[in-house]
């Protein structure tokens, strides 16, 4: 079948001329928590934070001194300056990410270093949707009726590779030399590869921000059987509670909100 | 096409009009297909040991009580059955979804159902009046595919119901395939009525369908009452499957009738063309195909997936199929450009995206839209087109104005109106080019 003006939705008809959504697409935060605590490291080198709508996880990169202060200004920074308005515009967008680079290598700097790096995931709840963004390997997850979405992909060598059409389990390489990010908050270029969309949302949908020593010490069935807690403090705790059991060694942060209808 | 008439008089609210139904073309799968004089029964997967057969509940129904006793069956088992779909072919159409079976319509009021986020079935009433609704399931069917009574291996349908003053778009039955409509009203048994009926309508028969000559007895027809199992042990046995009955292939298999069938197909490379598809990572589950690592049943078949083994790279899977306003389909495995003259470098694509030219709707920028794939992701971009991109992303779903150039997260049900009149609709891709190969 092909439509004519005069099959059009009539709500199509009324977004068109510019009337606002039904409620019914409207979402809110229902409710959030996170946890977080140190790995291997004396200092926990995550930071978490939120402000009105957005959400926000960081994870200073161990491989370089002051991940803490890198990982804390990238969340101080993004509560700043994505929260000033609704506009999304790739360019406005990617304007805003390029403000919080600067205030992480400031921040690096008035700390004594030269080079400090994070990764950060943003999740921002809005009028007209969920934007999630993000650089480096902080991850965000959907969990929607059972199921466990994966809603990033990490800015890594291992996914270039997979990219290109090469298999990394035929190549000699460790999984350190694979993980290595390819963009990071805290140099004058590598935060350019930033993500940025859109997606689904329902009522009842879950959303999680986690660091790498969160997700990496998760089997599929932890991901199964601990999507059934409901409770947001309650699976931010288990998560963290059960990547520590599976011996992760790294800071292990997860920040979890969940959806409601209109009020 | 035959003839149903309602069975919903007796409370003086239905519409006593006919219907007209068109051939069920199945499509290839693991699940089945059922149908009866007056309901079509789409089963996902077969019932695990302890769940109601479902197939069992339509088949012993009274007529005209086929999908209430189908719900009913899965009520009573707290709904702990495979996900399935039903169709009531009375006036008014009735169609009914559980789990994360998706119905697609052509219906402006329904572009998909599926109850994938719901506890219990979900079902809505079509009012077809005088326009002709194609309702379909899973893949595109085998075009030489129709089955009259009884159930078959599926994974899904294809249907056509056409109201009362509708023009008839069918497929005309050829000579030796008497359509229905010159048959007695079914008065027969249930199982009886369920006989397998599959036949190719592009070729000639000698079996008159019509009257029922296969022995009720075979294997095959004993299927309409024991269900899966029964199909299954049937289907092993040497010469259960008879001349004049078609099957659906198995998934990656061909019917002979389908390598001149193709029109309808999505325009896919095979999937041994392409070394440089990139690779995800992907668990399998027991019916082969692939899916995202954290899940625990697939996204397409319900299967379970053994969550103690561990991913693997495998090539990016066709993760869904578009349909152009002129029918045409194309596999969504990599990046796409939608337009009427499609220039990837406006679009900001990759080198390696593919141009999907449109006709010429005036709607419709040259370069209007791109399509972008993110391992188990589809991302939809607006390319700055003059009039705009709309996203209904599925049933009951408000419409949304898209931002040009931020993508769009979009899934199998969602369409897409390109400046207003122009739909491209998201489509789940065909379960026979999910199932891994290389991995």
């Amino acid at each position: 079948m092909v439509a004519d003006e005069a099959t059009l939705p009539t709500d199509l008809l009324r977004s068109v001329l510019g009337t606002d959504a039904e409620p019914s697409r409207r979402v809110r935060v229902g409710g959030w928590d996170a946890a977080s605590e140190a790995g291997r490291r004396e200092q926990n080198e995550d930071a978490w934070g939120h402000q009105y709508g957005t959400f926000v996880v960081a994870d200073g990169m161990g491989g370089r001194p002051g991940g803490a202060i890198a990982a804390r200004s990238a969340v101080e920074a993004s509560l700043d300056v994505f929260t000033r308005d609704e506009v999304v515009h790739p360019l406005d967008w990617s304007h805003r990410m390029g403000l919080v680079n600067d205030a992480v290598t400031a921040a690096g700097s008035r700390a004594g270093h030269d080079r400090v790096g994070a990764a950060i995931g943003i999740v921002q709840c809005r009028d007209d949707g969920v934007v999630i963004s993000h650089v480096g390997d902080v991850r965000v997850y959907r969990l929607r009726a059972g199921v466990v979405e994966l809603l990033t992909r990490d800015h890594s060598v291992v996914h270039e590779i997979r990219a290109a059409g090469v298999d990394p389990a035929e190549l000699d390489a460790t999984a350190g030399r694979l993980g290595a990010l390819t963009s990071f908050l805290g140099e004058a270029d590598t935060w350019r590869q930033h993500s940025l969309r859109f997606v689904d949302r329902r009522t009842d949908d879950r959303f999680v921000i986690c660091t790498d020593g969160v997700y990496r010490s998760m089997r599929a069935a932890d991901w199964i059987a601990l999507s059934e807690i409901r409770e947001c403090r309650a699976l931010a705790d288990a998560m963290v509670e059960r990547a520590r059991t599976n011996s992760s060694r790294d800071d292990r942060t997860a920040l979890v909100l969940s959806l409601a209808g209109p009020r | 096409m035959s003839r149903i008439v309602s069975g919903r008089d007796a409370d003086g609210t239905s519409d006593p009009g006919p219907l007209d139904i068109g051939p069920l073309r199945i499509a290839d799968g693991t699940g089945i297909v059922a149908r009866s004089a007056s309901a079509v029964l789409f089963v996902a997967t077969a019932s695990a040991a302890g769940q109601p057969d479902l197939v069992a509940a339509f088949s012993a129904a009274e007529p005209g009580s086929e999908a209430s006793r189908v719900t009913a069956a899965a009520a009573d088992a707290s709904f702990d059955v495979p996900a399935f779909a039903a169709v009531d072919l009375r006036v008014p159409l009735r169609v009914i979804a559980f789990g994360a079976v998706e119905i697609h319509t052509d219906h402006p009021s329904l572009p998909m159902l599926s109850a994938a986020a719901s506890t219990s079935w979900v079902e809505r009433q079509l009012d077809v009046g005088d326009s002709t609704v194609t309702i379909s399931i899973g893949a595109s069917p085998n075009p030489a595919t129709d089955l009259r009574l009884g159930c078959v291996a599926g994974g899904g349908f294809t249907l056509e119901v056409a109201g009362r003053h509708a023009a008839a778009p069918m497929p005309t039955q050829t000579a030796g395939t008497p359509t229905p409509e010159s048959a007695p009203a079914p008065s027969v048994t249930a199982e009886r009525e369920l006989e397998p009926r599959v036949s190719a309508v592009d070729q000639p028969s000698s079996v008159d369908h019509t009257t029922g000559d296969a022995d009720p007895t075979t294997p095959i027809a004993r299927t309409a009452v024991d269900g899966f199992a029964a199909l299954r042990a049937a289907m092993e046995q040497p010469g259960a499957v008879q001349d004049d009955v078609t099957l659906a292939p198995p998934i990656g298999g061909r019917s002979p009738d389908r390598a001149d069938s193709t029109g309808g197909r999505p325009q896919t490379r095979s999937r041994s063309d392409d070394p440089d598809r990139p690779f995800v990572l992907a668990v399998h589950c027991t019916s082969g195909h692939p899916n995202p690592p954290q899940r625990s049943t697939c996204r397409r078949c319900m299967a379970p997936i053994d969550s103690s083994r561990p991913a693997a790279n495998v090539r990016q899977p066709v993760l869904a199929v578009i349909r152009l306003p002129d029918g045409t389909q194309h596999s969504v495995d990599r990046q796409l450009v939608l337009g009427r003259r499609p220039d990837l470098a406006a679009a900001r694509a990759d080198r390696s995206a593919a141009s999907v030219r449109m006709s010429d709707e005036s709607s419709v920028s040259r370069t209007h839209l791109r399509i972008d794939v993110e391992d188990w992701s589809i991302n939809v971009v607006d390319c700055g087109s003059r009039s705009g991109t709309a996203l209904v992303s599925g049933n009951d779903a408000e419409p949304e104005l898209l931002d040009a150039w931020v993508p769009h997260e979009v899934a199998a049900g969602a369409q897409l109106y390109l400046g207003g009149p122009t739909i491209v609709t998201v489509m789940a891709a065909p379960l026979d080019e999910e199932v891994d190969v290389d991995g």
